[in-house]
């Protein structure tokens, strides 16, 4: 397929032809089936609002790597499996080979190796799951192409979940031949199942949901309704243990890469907890065992923390720019620095710093003097903190999981 | 760094070895400038983050003037041209950019 050129409508030419919203209905019972990678940070939100419809009375099913997803859903969920046993492990695999990869190299893996691959391991998986759920409604991370050919193909209406908004911010507009090779990845996918009518399946033109909104986007009143932002779907707070007693009144530091290769993450956790002996403040740094066998006496180093309780009592938060942590920590009005890594990262960094709610440092090259001096001033200006609790107001005004809910509910 | 040969002769005359001090300012303290070679790949050798790409450019433009464009030459790659991109084609692009603009 590689080579063939195809015009995959640009999300600009699908926001122009964007249906009306249906009309208002009473609420009934509907089945919801969620498509979902086995990537914790993607299926957070699609948990959150899950949980929203099935507490309305709504049935939820889900489809996916089955063993990947159970544990990472409510005990109980119906999962459809869909992925060939023999990809599934290429998958695992390839995503810890991908994790080294950076820039361009990270984005070619991401679409070669990963997205396009998965999706047609997934195909015959979500169509044995829609085919035997009846969803009135499938809703598919933006990440899974599986999903969306399988309901054009079934006539269903169809959601995307965008557990990332960054899509939203067209990261590659300045790289345009390298935007138009990600449409032709998506085009050659639906060549390839028999679709000649090619749209873009990141973007559902029935419904798509953003997790952000413009406080963090910035201006996103040019997006038509079908493309809502509802802010994180936050839902309940996972529980875990972490002794508060050690927190002694300074100000606390949370420093996380998330779920992040941690041999990636080294050097960077390394420098932070350097960073942070020489300021008035707390650390909570997460990173196993071992890596970091004698921290300064303001590090407490954990391999994992109940984040969103911790958040409770945290002045700043340093990470990688995943968009969950970064939207959790906002919607807790925290200013932050981050260090993109990879993918969609560099993109959140930049929203942060351009919504004023914290800065943006290199991950790979950041010294310790660096990293300090930034993180001093994040914790100095109250302007950051300012800017993060405007942000974190815009998150509660737009609703997260009941809004998501609410328009999905509009759409079955 | 790439290869384990001798320096390659720099192209443009000097602008190689302005384009390199301002890229070894950009990416400290990771390589001084000796470390950068014409051939030195910008992503698969450096790792270019976005911050230092940004930062990069605004190097560049203070040198050189407005002619040198980085981002006009990133837009002008597809995914192999990216990968392939080095110090010494960004320095050639500016001699490029500086002459046809005078």
């Amino acid at each position: 397929m590689r080579g063939r050129r195809v015009q995959v409508p640009s999300l600009g030419e699908m926001l122009g032809t964007a249906p009306a919203p249906p009309p208002e209905e009473e609420p009934v019972r509907r089945r919801f089936l969620f498509a979902v990678p086995p990537v914790p940070g993607n299926v957070a939100p699609a948990r959150a609002v899950a949980a929203e419809l099935a507490a309305r009375g709504h049935r939820v099913a889900w489809t996916g790597h089955k063993d990947s997803l159970e544990p990472l859903l409510k005990g109980g969920s119906r999962i459809f499996h869909a992925e060939d046993p023999a990809f599934s492990g290429r998958f695992a695999a390839a995503r810890s080979e991908g994790l080294g990869l950076r820039g361009p190299a990270a984005l070619r893996f991401l679409w070669e190796r990963l997205l396009v691959p998965l999706g047609h391991a997934m195909l015959p998986g979500v169509e044995n799951a829609v085919d035997r759920f009846r969803p009135d409604v499938v809703v598919s991370d933006q990440q899974i192409l599986a999903a969306p050919v399988v309901a054009r193909r079934r006539g269903l209406p169809w959601a995307t979940s965008a557990a990332t908004s960054a899509e939203f911010a067209r990261p590659l507009a300045g790289l345009p031949l390298v935007e138009e090779w990600v449409r032709d990845q998506v085009g050659a996918f639906q060549l390839d199942n028999g679709i000649e009518d090619l749209i873009d399946l990141r973007f559902s033109d029935h419904l798509v949901i953003v997790y952000s909104t413009g406080a963090l986007l910035g201006d996103v009143s040019f997006f038509p309704d079908h493309v809502a932002f509802t802010g994180p779907a936050l839902g309940r707070a996972p529980r875990g243990d972490f002794p508060l007693d050690l927190l002694d009144g300074r100000p606390v530091v949370l420093v996380t890469l998330g779920t992040l290769g941690t041999p990636v993450g080294e050097r960077f956790l390394r420098a932070a907890a350097e960073a942070v002996a020489g300021l008035d403040v707390q650390a909570v740094l997460v990173a196993p065992d071992g890596m970091l066998p004698d921290p300064p006496p303001n590090v407490i180093v954990r391999p994992e923390v109940p984040q969103r309780a911790l958040l409770d009592r945290v002045a700043a938060v340093v990470s990688h720019g995943g968009h969950t942590t970064v939207c959790e920590a906002l919607a807790h009005g925290l200013p932050q620095v981050v260090a993109p890594v990879r993918d969609d990262q560099p993109v959140v960094a930049r929203q942060v710093e351009a919504a004023g709610a914290g800065r943006r440092v290199r991950f790979g090259r950041t010294t310790p003097d660096e990293l300090r001096a930034v993180l001093a001033d994040v914790l100095a200006d109250d302007a950051y903190r300012a800017a993060a609790e405007r942000v974190a107001a815009s998150f509660r005004a737009a609703g997260g999981a009941a809004t998501a809910a609410d328009r999905l509910e509009k759409l079955a | 760094m790439t290869g384990t040969t001798g320096p390659a002769p720099a192209p443009g005359g000097g602008t190689f070895e302005a384009v390199a001090a301002l890229l070894a300012a950009v990416v400290a303290p990771a390589a001084p400038p000796a470390d950068l070679r014409p051939d030195t790949l910008l992503y698969g050798d450096l790792d270019l983050e976005d911050a230092e790409v940004d930062a990069f450019a605004d190097r560049l433009r203070a040198e050189f003037g407005p002619a040198a464009d980085l981002p006009g030459l990133l837009a002008e790659q597809d995914l192999d041209g990216l990968l392939a991109l080095t110090v010494g084609d960004v320095a050639a692009d500016v001699d490029a950019r500086r002459g046809a603009a005078s």
